[in-house]
């Protein structure tokens, strides 16, 4: 039976859409049907991070409006079989979504995949709530930074009621993953320390992935950062998915590391 | 016609209502000495007795003292103040004060006095109601009320969070939010918790806010905040 996640924050630009590119396919890699679901409506951005925006025909709303079937709008990732993407709407906007248009098509998806991600978009609105409604289990993106505390705060806050799972009286199981850390910044006191942030939203972390130029360059090449086995980011993002699916590993990239002897050479940074 | 019965204008409308009432309480039938007093009195405030209705009290007197209502009246009347009842449980004061025009209440029984006691003590009662627990994390955005009681919450109450109670607050965890304690005005209610990190504490309306570095020595130690004669003390 398929799980939905839902990859969430509040904030917006902490790296929701990267996450959930990276962690979907970092699970088809390990061969896990998955399928992204981009639910900003109006602002389509998923699709450019996976680097599929040239082949979107149908969208989100086209199959909840019975334009198009669902197998017409899913979009086949050119790298990995077995995982794929459903656009959000770049024209319509959001009052489109409705309550059982979505759960229509995450029980139609259900048939068929092992793992939905629905992308959320920032903020507290319809979008946000419609993406968290139906998870089963839900990732909380953060940036060491205070004002994203707050708003995942607030968002652990809404999945603890404003979701079926809470209606049903049960929690929807959230893990925290920090986004953006430099553990030299944290150092100095610029950046609050992952300590910090699990003190105060008081959930599990699930993964901690530093601040990287690999992200940016990833993003605008349309090729999830994870494909990047080279990079620091990458890595961070396969650790993480092990960890979702429940393997236990080090917390790379949280401590400042030791630089090698070429590295304080040469002041290379991947 | 009978339709148009109720278009005519009433001449009057009966109206209950509680109105406050001066009671003379009379500790002596004696009207020498209650016309002395009542002149003492007259002179230091005058604008207190000009006109002001009163109900002559006799529940104080002994059953069987005679007592000379219309003296007493007419010396009441004298000092300015208008006599309009007596609150009596002697027939005879009664039947004078009929003679005089005067209405009559009956006399505060012991039974009465009782039964408002026994109601006063049933509200503190009722007001003790078991405490309202919260076992997880209050998170920015929410807010919690508890009416009438105490408000316990077990994990931490996050920035841009609330806690609010007509009691105390307790807070297990750190207390980084908003924390309101008396919420109706009792300021006999306090505020405790483990780490003390709060945006705003009010105790029974008296509120103070915290700029992030205002305490930092107490934010790893309990700490337990109450009012002292109105002013917020935060201690440990």
């Amino acid at each position: 039976m398929a799980k939905v996640v839902v990859i969430t924050s509040g904030k917006g630009g902490v790296g929701k859409t990267t996450s959930c590119a990276s962690i979907g396919t970092a699970l088809a890699m390990q061969g896990f049907r998955t399928v992204l679901i981009d639910f900003d409506v109006g602002l389509r951005n998923l699709d450019l991070v996976m680097g599929c925006e040239r082949r979107v025909v149908y969208d989100l709303i086209n199959v909840l409006s019975g334009e198009a079937k669902l197998s017409q709008a899913l979009i086949k990732d050119k790298r990995l079989d077995g995982l794929y993407m459903l656009p959000a709407s770049q024209t319509r906007d959001k009052d489109a979504l409705t309550l059982e248009g979505v759960e229509e098509i995450i029980n139609e998806l259900k048939e068929d995949f092992d793992y939905i991600l629905c992308d959320s978009p920032a903020g507290i609105e319809r979008g946000a709530l419609l993406a968290m409604y139906f998870a089963e289990e839900a990732v909380i993106v953060t940036n060491p930074e205070v004002s994203s505390v707050r708003d995942s705060d607030r968002i652990i806050g809404l999945l603890d009621s404003k979701t079926r799972m809470a209606e049903q009286g049960q929690a929807v199981p959230s893990r925290l993953l920090i986004t953006r850390y430099n553990p030299e910044r944290v150092e100095q006191s610029e950046m609050m320390s992952v300590k910090d942030i699990e003190e105060i939203l008081a959930i599990p972390l699930v993964g901690v992935v530093p601040e990287s130029e690999a992200v940016l360059k990833a993003s605008n090449q349309g090729i999830p950062v994870v494909h990047d086995q080279e990079s620091d980011a990458g890595q961070a993002y396969s650790d993480m998915t092990a960890r979702f699916l429940g393997e236990e590993r080090d917390m790379r990239f949280a401590e400042i590391e030791k630089k090698g002897f070429f590295s304080r050479m040469f002041g290379g940074r991947r | 016609m009978a339709l148009n019965l109720s278009e005519q204008q009433a001449a009057f409308q009966f109206k209950g209502g509680a109105l406050t009432v001066t009671t003379l309480e009379l500790f002596t039938a004696d009207v020498l000495m209650i016309a002395d007093e009542l002149s003492q009195q007259t002179r230091r405030a005058p604008a207190f007795f000009s006109q002001t209705p009163v109900v002559l009290a006799f529940d104080k007197l002994d059953q069987d003292e005679s007592v000379a209502l219309d003296l007493i009246v007419a010396t009441c009347k004298q000092a300015g103040l208008v006599p309009i009842a007596v609150r009596c449980a002697q027939d005879a004061i009664k039947q004078s004060a009929r003679a005089l025009g005067l209405g009559w209440f009956p006399p505060q029984s012991e039974r009465r006095l009782r039964e408002i006691s026994e109601k006063v003590e049933q509200q503190v009662i009722a007001a003790r109601k078991p405490p309202r627990i919260v076992r997880n994390t209050v998170r920015s955005g929410q807010q919690l009320y508890a009416k009438d009681t105490d408000l316990v919450v077990l994990g931490s109450v996050n920035e841009g969070a609330e806690v609010i109670a007509d009691g105390n607050v307790h807070v297990w965890g750190a207390l980084r939010g908003r924390s309101i304690a008396g919420a109706q005005g009792d300021q006999s209610t306090r505020i405790f918790c483990q780490q003390f990190k709060a945006e705003l504490v009010s105790i029974g309306g008296i509120f103070q806010t915290f700029e992030s570095y205002d305490w930092p020595e107490a934010v790893e130690r309990p700490i337990e905040i109450y009012l002292d004669d109105e002013r917020l003390i935060i201690g440990s």
